[in-house]
C-alpha cells in the first residue's frame, strides 16, 4: 500500500510519568491497605478484607470468619497476582494512505524496571470503523467494548485487543515490539490503550471467591477492576468518524495535550502548544468553528516529533 | 386467584375504540381508550390494587389520528437509539469516584526493583483537566478535589503507608492526583473521573429530537442528553405512549437531561446565560446552579417552546407529565411542567 506520509517522526510517549535514571525508589499508590510487611495481622483494620502486598505484586484476601462465631471458623487467605506492574512506552505514527484511509503504527516497549512482561494490549477506537491490524507475533481482535473512557465519555467504542501468539512473545522489561498496525478510516485522536502484565501468581476470578460473602467479593472485584489492575495510556489511533462533531474533537486534543504537558512530554510555554490551546479552548467555549487558517498556523508553529506528530491529527480530524 | 370482572364505567360518552392495557415494571395496571368525543382517557392501578379512575388527557392536532397498538415495553430500548452497552461501565480505565464523597487511598514508597516498602516523604496534590464532561468553561476555574494530609512521612504510619482522603466536589469532570517521592524527586499521576458511571446516551431518533445543546456552555447536543438506563427506559416509553395514542408523527423534543458522568449541571455560571429565579432576579452561580435534579442523570426536559423545537414537535405539557408518571413510573411530586418544558424526574 502507498503510505502518503503526513509525518516520519514517531512520537515517543511513556505511561504514568517520567523515570529518572538512578532511582531506587517510587511514590505508589493503593486502592486497599497494605499487607503487614512484618506478618502481624493482629492489628488489621475492621471490615477490610483485601490488601495489596508490594513485594510479591499480589492482592492478599484474608476473612477471618463469621466474627459471632470466630473461636471455630477457619481463616480465609488467598492471593491472586496484579496485572498492573509493567511500565509501557509507547511510539506511534499515523500516515494518511492513498484511498483515504489512515494507516496507524505502534511500536511498544516495557521498561527496564517492569516487574511484569506486557501480555496484552488493548486500544479503544471508533466502533464503526473497520480496522485491518497486523503484527507478525501479535494477533488482534476486535470487538465491542467493555470499557466506557470517562475521558471520552462521548465515544462509541470497540477495542482491539491484542496478545501474543505465544507466552514467549510476550514484551518483557527491557524488551521492545515493533510493527503494531491498524488500518482504518477513522479519524485520528487521542484515545486510551490498556496493557496488562503476566503475573506468576494465582490469577483471580469471581469464582475463586464466590464462596466467601457479597462484602468480601466485592472488596476483591474492586482492586481487579481496568482502573487499578492495569496500566493505561493515550496514543493517537481511529476515534473519530467522519461526522464527529468539533467539540468533540477540540475536547479530545486539549484532554490529551494536557496529559502530555502532566506527563513532561510537551512544553506547556512551546509557541505551538499555547497557541493550539488557545484556539481549541475559544472554540469549545464559543462553539464556532475552527477557523480555517488556524490550521496552518499550528503546522508552521510545530517542532518536530510529538508536536507536528499532533499538529497534523488534528488537522487531519478537523478538515477531512 | 382471579377476582371476577369488575366494572370500571367508562368516559367520555362511552369508548370509541377498545381499551389497551399495560403493566409496568412497577406493577401499575394501565388503561387506555378514546372516548366518542375524541379525548384520550387513562385508569391506572397502583401495585396496591387501587384505581385513579379515569382521566382525561384531552387531543391535540385536530383530534386523535389512526390508532397503533402500543409497542411492549422495551427490556432494551429498540428505536430511540439507547446504548445500553454504556452503561455496564465497570471496566473503564480509570477509577471513578461519586460527587461529593469521601474516598481513602494509601500513599506509600516502593523499590522499584523488588518492591519492598520503604519510608519515605511524600506529598501529594490534585488537579483538573480542563473542558472535560461538557463543562466548556474555565472563568472562574472549577472546585477541585482536596487530598489529606498533602505531605508526611509515611515512615510515621503502620507499614510505611499514609492513607490519604480524597473529598470530591460536586463538579462532574477529568482530575489527576499526583504522588511524589520528595526523597529522590519521582512522582506518579494518577487520572481519576468524578461522577456516576451507567448513564446511557439519548441520540436523535424516530421518536426524539434532541434539543438545547449549545446554549448553556454545557456544549453541543452530544453532551447534554445522558440518564440512567432506569429513567431513559420510562422516558422512551413515556414517548412511545404520546406519539403513538396522542399525536402520531411527531417526535418528542428532548432538552437537558445530565452530562456524560454526571454531576454538577451548572448551566447558570454566567450572567450570559439569562438565569433567573422564580422572583426574575438574574441568577449567576458558577459551578454550582440550580439545576440539581440533572446531576444524577434521572431527570429530562421536554420543551414545548418554538425556536428550540420545530413548531410540529411541540408537545401538550400537561398529557406528557402524565405520560412520564402514568406511563414511564416517574415520580408524580417531581414531575412538574416548568414554563415552557415539563421536567420528567425518576428515582435516584
Amino acid at each position: 500500500m502507498f503510505l502518503k506520509t503526513i509525518s516520519i517522526a514517531l512520537a515517543f510517549m511513556s505511561i504514568l510519568g517520567a523515570q529518572v535514571p538512578g532511582i531506587k525508589t517510587v511514590a505508589s499508590l493503593s486502592p486497599v491497605p497494605l499487607w503487614p510487611q512484618d506478618g502481624d495481622i493482629t492489628r488489621l483494620p475492621k471490615g477490610q478484607y483485601v490488601f495489596y502486598d508490594p513485594p510479591s505484586g499480589e492482592y492478599v484476601v484474608y476473612y477471618a470468619g463469621n466474627t459471632t462465631n470466630s473461636q471455630s471458623a477457619q481463616p480465609t487467605l488467598l492471593r491472586f497476582g496484579t496485572h498492573a506492574l509493567v511500565d509501557p512506552k509507547t511510539e506511534f505514527a499515523v500516515a494518511s494512505t492513498d484511498n483515504g484511509a489512515f494507516r496507524y503504527t505502534y511500536n511498544i516497549s516495557n521498561g527496564s524496571n517492569a516487574r511484569q512482561a506486557i501480555q496484552r494490549m488493548s486500544m479503544l477506537i471508533y466502533s464503526d470503523s473497520t480496522p485491518r491490524t497486523s503484527q507478525a507475533t501479535w494477533t488482534a481482535n476486535v470487538g465491542s467494548s467493555t470499557v466506557r473512557d470517562i475521558a471520552a465519555p462521548t465515544m462509541s467504542a470497540a477495542t482491539i485487543d491484542w496478545t501474543p501468539n505465544a507466552s514467549s512473545q510476550s514484551i518483557a522489561p527491557g524488551n521492545t515490539v515493533t510493527g503494531f498496525t491498524v488500518d482504518s478510516t477513522s479519524r485520528p485522536g487521542f484515545t486510551t490503550v490498556v496493557f496488562r502484565g503476566a503475573t506468576q501468581s494465582s490469577e483471580y476470578s469471581p469464582a475463586a471467591v464466590a464462596s466467601l460473602p457479597n462484602d468480601v467479593q466485592e472488596q476483591v472485584a474492586h482492586v481487579f477492576k481496568t482502573a487499578w489492575d492495569t496500566k493505561t495510556g493515550l496514543v493517537i489511533g481511529p476515534r473519530f468518524s467522519k461526522d464527529a462533531s468539533q467539540s468533540e474533537i477540540a475536547q479530545n486534543f486539549l484532554f490529551g495535550i494536557q496529559s502530555l504537558i502532566r506527563d513532561e512530554k510537551l512544553d506547556s510555554s512551546s509557541p505551538f502548544i499555547q497557541s493550539t490551546v488557545r484556539l481549541l479552548s475559544a472554540q469549545l467555549e464559543s462553539s464556532d468553528p475552527v477557523a480555517k487558517n488556524a490550521n496552518n498556523l499550528m503546522l508552521s508553529e510545530a517542532k518536530t516529533g510529538l508536536e507536528a506528530m499532533i499538529a497534523n491529527a488534528l488537522q487531519t480530524a478537523l478538515t477531512q | 386467584v382471579w377476582s371476577g370482572w369488575g366494572n370500571l364505567g367508562s368516559a367520555g360518552g362511552g369508548f370509541a375504540t377498545t381499551p389497551s392495557m399495560i403493566v409496568q415494571s412497577n406493577g401499575n395496571t394501565v388503561i387506555t381508550a378514546i372516548g366518542a368525543d375524541g379525548n384520550l382517557y387513562l385508569d391506572w392501578q397502583s401495585s396496591s390494587g387501587v384505581w385513579s379512575g379515569w382521566g382525561n388527557l384531552g387531543n391535540a392536532g385536530g383530534g386523535l389520528g389512526p390508532i397503533i397498538s402500543i409497542p411492549p415495553p422495551p427490556a432494551a430500548c429498540t428505536n430511540c437509539c439507547l446504548n445500553y452497552a454504556d452503561s455496564g461501565g465497570g471496566a473503564n480505565p480509570q477509577a471513578v469516584f461519586a460527587p461529593n464523597s469521601t474516598n481513602t487511598l494509601y500513599a506509600y514508597c516502593e523499590n522499584q526493583n523488588t518492591g519492598q516498602v520503604v519510608p519515605c516523604n511524600v506529598s501529594l496534590s490534585t488537579t483538573y483537566y480542563q473542558y472535560t464532561n461538557g463543562h466548556f468553561h474555565n472563568n472562574p476555574p472549577p472546585p477541585v478535589s482536596t487530598v489529606s494530609p498533602n505531605s508526611g512521612y509515611t515512615g510515621n504510619y503502620s507499614n510505611f503507608e499514609m492513607p490519604v482522603t480524597i473529598t470530591t466536589t460536586q463538579v462532574g469532570q477529568i482530575e489527576s492526583l499526583s504522588v511524589s517521592d520528595d526523597d529522590n524527586g519521582s512522582a506518579i499521576h494518577y487520572d481519576y473521573g468524578i461522577g456516576y458511571l451507567g448513564l446511557v446516551y439519548i441520540d436523535n431518533s424516530n421518536i426524539f429530537y434532541q434539543t438545547g445543546g449549545n446554549k448553556t456552555n454545557h456544549g453541543d447536543n452530544t453532551w447534554n442528553h445522558y440518564m440512567t438506563v432506569n429513567a431513559a427506559t420510562g422516558l422512551q416509553r413515556a414517548a412511545d405512549f404520546y406519539i403513538n395514542f396522542y399525536n402520531p408523527g411527531q417526535k418528542v423534543c428532548i432538552n437537558d437531561m445530565a452530562l456524560p458522568i454526571g454531576g454538577k449541571f451548572d448551566v447558570c455560571w454566567s450572567s450570559a446565560i439569562g438565569c433567573t429565579d422564580k422572583n426574575g432576579d438574574l441568577i449567576v452561580k458558577p459551578w454550582d446552579s440550580p439545576h440539581i435534579s440533572h446531576d444524577q442523570g434521572t431527570a429530562a426536559d421536554v420543551a414545548a417552546v418554538v425556536g428550540q423545537c420545530p413548531k410540529n414537535y411541540i408537545v401538550n405539557l400537561n398529557v406528557f407529565k402524565q405520560a412520564c408518571i402514568n406511563i414511564g413510573g416517574s415520580l408524580s411530586a417531581n414531575t412538574i411542567t416548568e414554563g415552557n418544558h415539563v421536567h420528567c424526574r425518576w428515582p435516584n
